[in-house]
């Protein structure tokens, strides 16, 4: 079986790639919908739209176009327009998953003894897509 | 790419600013109003802000200041209190101090800048759409405990009354030039003793306004 090391993925926010990442992940999910009713001897469900949500850390880097473009969403009250976001695991294919995100916050902390950091949770905006050549 | 240090960065009450601030032009005798600029002059500078001229042993408090580079490079306007004292007003070129505004003894700062999710999945859609809400921000500080110093305790005293609290100007900074500035309303001041450790003091904030980056 394959196996892919962290150090080698990457991702893109535009096209651009985030500077200094250190750790990505995206998290897809379908809310659970109980469709259990009275009688029933067992609990039974469905599932409801797919959506996803995720995190970006980096070490802050405001001078980096991807980086800047995360940031500038959050600080501003403009009606937001989707980043086109692109996690790879491997550039070999490449193996990736894609999508439209809108970044829910930018937390930026600075310590004695680290790098400065920011972290971006995000969430997905429309589908997600696999692509694992 | 470039990479920050923890230990570079700063925890700021008031403006911040790096180069060799000058003024520019002669400032007559009274004058409440002032240009200044000068090479690598960047950053912040807020109400409150207190500077000196040379040749002037006068403390003047900033009324009105602004982004430093907005709208002309390394330059900035600026309105204070008191009128300029010397009789011959300050030269053309007169060296301009800041004075400093950091928090004592800062080991820790974080902000975080956020938007609420607004949902906007209808039915037959495929997947769940979103949009985003309001920006707002908050975070926290953590220092050393002194008490003695001006910017701590200027965050103690306003948790520590029952007044109507009045926004702290603030910058947080990442690196000479590179900071983030807004407005914040202190929620708490948490100041921890334990035995064979320092005194800490720990400040949880609530941003009022917009936060801005200042990246030069």
């Amino acid at each position: 079986m394959a196996k892919y090391r962290g150090v080698k993925g990457s991702v893109t926010i535009g096209g651009n790639s985030v500077a200094n990442v250190s750790a990505w992940d995206l998290t897809v999910s379908r809310p659970y919908i109980e469709g259990t009713s009275m009688g029933d001897a067992a609990k039974t469900g469905d599932l409801d739209y797919p959506g996803g949500r995720g995190n970006i850390t980096a070490r802050l880097d405001y001078a980096d176009l991807a980086q800047k473009a995360l940031i500038d969403m959050l600080v501003s009250n403009d009606d937001p327009t989707p980043l086109a976001f692109v996690g790879t695991v491997s550039s070999t294919g490449p193996k990736q998953v894609s999508c439209n995100i809108l970044p829910t916050s930018a937390s930026i902390g600075a310590r004695v003894g680290n790098h400065v950091e920011v972290s971006f949770p995000f969430e997905t905006d429309g589908a997600v897509t696999v692509s694992w050549i | 790419m470039a990479k920050y240090r923890g230990i570079k960065g700063k925890a700021v009450l008031g403006g911040v600013v790096v180069g060799t601030p000058l003024v520019q032009g002669a400032v007559a005798q009274s004058a409440t109003s002032a240009t200044i600029d000068g090479a690598g002059f960047n950053g912040v500078v807020r109400p409150g802000d207190t500077f000196t001229v040379a040749g002037d042993a006068q403390v003047y408090t900033v009324q009105t200041g602004g982004v430093v580079g907005d709208p002309t490079p390394n330059q900035v306007a600026v309105t204070f209190t008191p009128g300029v004292v010397p009789g011959g007003g300050w030269a053309d070129n007169s060296a301009v101090t800041f004075a400093s505004n950091s928090v004592a003894q800062v080991k820790d700062w974080q902000a975080t800048v956020s938007r609420p999710v607004l949902e906007v999945t209808t039915m037959g859609d495929e997947a769940r759409s979103i949009t985003l809400d309001t920006p707002d921000w908050k975070g926290r500080i953590m220092a050393l405990l002194d008490y003695g110093d001006a910017k701590q305790q200027a965050f103690i005293d306003a948790v520590n009354t029952n007044d109507d609290p009045t926004a702290l100007a603030v910058a947080l900074v990442a690196a000479d030039g590179k900071l983030f500035w807004g407005d914040l309303l202190p929620l708490n001041a948490r100041i921890r003793a334990q035995r064979g450790a320092l005194f800490e003091v720990e400040f949880d904030f609530q941003g009022e306004g917009a936060l801005t980056p200042n990246w030069n």
